[in-house]
């Protein structure tokens, strides 16, 4: 069964990028892309079961509502299964990597740009 | 025969010399021990009154006669003291004893001569020491009354040594009245009825009127638990008074110089907090006179009516320091415009006479450390206020210009992999992109490192209407499209230091930002003001668009990269630029703003 992959960052090239990277790694993927959080948040709010993600790629630095926003409204929500969130930035600031880690539902925090094997690897270790 | 041999063995045998006097009264036989004692040998044994009476010493001679007159009453045996000249020049003391010889020969004397020359000799020495040490002896008698003085009394009580001995009672009299008197009284009857000692310093006047002190010591001496005698010593301590209170004005007046110059505050307590002196660096700190706080209890005195809490404080510490503990705590007092001082207190216990204690307190002005302390907390503050920002910075700079990179890099990665297919998208122009984001952040970071490091831009005098009108004829092309209404109420003699491109671009952004963030809905309506406050001009941007959520945005509304309302050209690095702008003109800026209502930028700026 296809897994299905959400990117949530306001950046039409990265967008563009990461779409590349999962089209040209697997077939097995159904990738689809948000543009903010309150859009995410809508989404999920009337996703039927198989659209519930099962890997989440979270930006933090967006407009309106950042990605920490979004992580707040997320921990509130039950999913009805278990969904791999992944916080992916361009900054190395120490403080935002502490924060995020210390958050339960983020599984990782991976830096901004993401290689190919990386990519696999977070897909496999999301299972 | 002149003389009986065996009588003259006798006799010289048991003195010193001994003479002879015939009826002739002109002739004196002379024993030989008697010129030995003179140191001359080989003397005649009769010698001729007139020639004897040239080895009698000057001042003796008329003792001398009159030993000699036929007058002489020798009933009974007499004695007289004459001094002879010795062989070496000093006189020999000898006591002479007279005796009527029975003889057959009647009205043959003989003078039997005793040497007490080293008796007197230790009898002068005593004399010579009393003198010194200006002590008398004396003794009284106390079933006769006899009272017997040595020579030195007479000197101690400014009396000849011939005059008559005082009683007890004129005796005492020469102590003086109203304490001495009447403890030298107490003393010696004690010293009668309870067989004690006495020794103790006492004023006294002698005969002459001179004021003295002595040293008065006496002893009884008992029979059968009743005193018989008491006898003792007076010494004119009068001298030894004088330096002793010379030394202890001289002491006074070191510890009254030390007191007063020292640059402490000082002050003394009695043991219940009450104030005794203090020095002149606290009356003057105080603005004080010294009769305004004697007298006064310590924690109610001036410099501590400015707080009720030390007070009670001061209370406790007095009623510490009481019980030997030294106490010491930094503290404030009044000066004498009633400005808190800080300074560091200390109080301390010390033991005075009769078992007395009194207190120490010392205070010293520690304002200056204080506030160069505060200086210094202020500084660490700012600095690591400025640390903070510009490692946040750092860090947001790396992430905008690793954004940028990582995109750049990212599609780099496509165009390879894709060589020779057909691209889904115009990659070409995302790199471009990308890289034109790039070298805009980099001169956004100039901007800011520019504003920075330039320090304070506050060098020019600028009209603020003037500066105003200039921003909004600036946007005026936006502004006509959408209609907005920007008023400008500014009065044309306000002028502010500053920057001109500085003031310029933050009157610009806030304008601009007032324009971008209208609401669709209702006229966008922009307001421009000023007024002056003391040496402060607050410029006012107030408008009725979206607002922003403070309780949501507030802390990071000034920051580098923020935006707030999706706007696809916000590029969240305006307010962050207007901020350093507004800073390095040494003012200030703040917003209050209300969602859907509107946002009003205040800016404080220096006026010129």
């Amino acid at each position: 069964m296809k897994r299905n992959l959400i990117l949530v960052d306001d950046d039409p090239i990265f967008q563009f990028g990461m779409q590349h990277l999962v089209k040209r790694l697997t077939n097995q993927v159904n990738f689809s892309v948000i543009s903010s959080g309150a859009e995410l948040l809508e989404f999920l709010s009337t996703a039927n079961m198989e659209e519930i993600p099962d890997v989440i790629l979270l930006d933090l630095n967006m407009p309106e509502m950042s990605g920490w926003e979004v992580l707040e409204h997320l921990k509130e929500i039950d999913l009805g299964k278990k969904v791999s969130i992944y916080v992916c930035s361009s900054s190395i600031n120490p403080v935002d990597i502490r924060k995020a880690n210390e958050i339960s539902i983020v599984s990782e925090y991976v830096i901004k740009p993401i290689e190919l094997t990386e990519l696999e690897e977070l897909l496999e270790a999301a299972g | 025969m002149f003389f009986e041999e065996d009588r003259k063995e006798i006799l010289e045998g048991v003195s010193d010399g001994v003479w002879l006097l015939g009826n002739s009264e002109q002739l004196l036989r002379i024993s030989e021990n008697f010129w030995i004692h003179l140191g001359k040998d080989n003397m005649a044994e009769e010698i001729s009154v007139e020639d004897f009476k040239q080895h009698v010493f000057q001042e003796d001679l008329q003792v001398f006669n009159t030993l000699l007159d036929p007058e002489f009453d020798y009933s009974e045996m007499k004695s007289e003291i004459i001094r002879f000249v010795h062989a070496s020049g000093h006189w020999v003391w000898f006591e002479v004893k007279i005796k009527q010889l029975k003889n057959e020969r009647s009205g043959q004397r003989a003078f039997i001569c005793f040497d007490i020359s080293a008796s007197r000799e230790r009898e002068r020495i005593y004399l010579e020491f009393d003198q010194m040490n200006r002590t008398g002896g004396w003794l009284i008698d106390m079933v006769n009354s006899n009272i017997f003085w040595t020579p030195s009394m007479y000197m101690v009580h400014g009396m000849q040594p011939d005059e008559p001995t005082p009683a007890i009672d004129e005796a005492i009299n020469f102590y003086r009245k109203g304490g001495s008197r009447e403890r030298i009284k107490a003393l010696f009857d004690e010293a009668v009825e309870q067989g004690t000692s006495f020794d103790e310093e006492l004023e006294f006047v002698d005969k002459l009127g001179k004021r003295k002190w002595v040293r008065s010591r006496g002893k009884p001496i008992l029979n059968n638990g009743t005193c018989i005698k008491v006898y003792g010593t007076l010494q004119d301590i009068t001298e030894e008074k004088q330096k002793e209170k010379e030394i202890a004005e001289e002491s006074k007046r070191q510890f009254e110089e030390i007191f007063n110059s020292t640059y402490q505050f000082c002050a003394i307590l009695d043991s219940n907090g009450v104030i005794l002196n203090v020095n002149d660096q606290a009356l003057k700190f105080g603005g004080l006179q010294l009769y305004d706080v004697v007298g006064q209890k310590f924690w109610e005195s001036f410099w501590w009516q400015n707080s009720k809490k030390e007070r009670s404080k001061l209370k406790k510490a007095v009623r510490t320091s009481l019980a030997g503990e030294t106490v010491r705590y930094d503290t404030a007092v009044w000066d004498k415009d009633k400005n808190e001082v800080s300074i560091d207190f200390s109080l301390k216990s010390m033991n005075g006479r009769n078992k007395s204690t009194f207190l120490i307190a010392e205070g010293r002005s520690i304002q200056d450390m204080i506030e160069v302390q505060r200086d210094l907390e202020t500084l660490v503050k700012s600095v690591s206020k400025h640390n903070e920002t510009l490692r946040n910075f750092a860090y947001i700079v790396s992430h905008n210009l690793r954004s940028h990179a990582s995109n750049i890099s990212l599609l780099s990665g496509i165009l390879k992999d894709a060589v020779g297919e057909p691209l889904e998208q115009n990659v070409q122009s995302m790199l471009e992109q990308a890289s034109e984001r790039l070298s805009d952040t980099i001169d956004h970071v100039n901007d800011v490192v520019i504003i920075n490091t330039e320090g304070e831009a506050v060098n020019e005098r600028l009209n603020l209407k003037k500066a105003a009108d200039e921003a909004v004829s600036t946007v005026s092309a936006i502004s006509e499209n959408i209609n907005a209404e920007i008023s400008v109420n500014i009065s044309s003699r306000i002028e502010v230091a500053g920057t001109h491109a500085y003031l310029e671009s933050v009157l610009l952004n806030l304008i601009t930002n007032s324009v971008k963030y209208r609401a669709d809905n209702r006229t966008c309506l922009i307001n421009v003001a000023a007024k002056k406050k003391k040496d402060r001009v607050i410029l006012t941007v107030e408008d009725n668009g979206l607002g922003i959520d403070l309780e949501k945005h507030e802390e990071s509304l000034f920051g580098m990269y923020k935006t707030f309302h999706g706007n696809s050209d916000a590029r969240g690095i305006g307010l962050f630029i207007t901020k350093n702008q507004v800073d390095s003109m040494g003012g200030n800026i703040s917003v209050e703003s209300q969602v859907n209502k509107g946002t009003k930028f205040t800016v404080e700026l220096l006026s010129a």
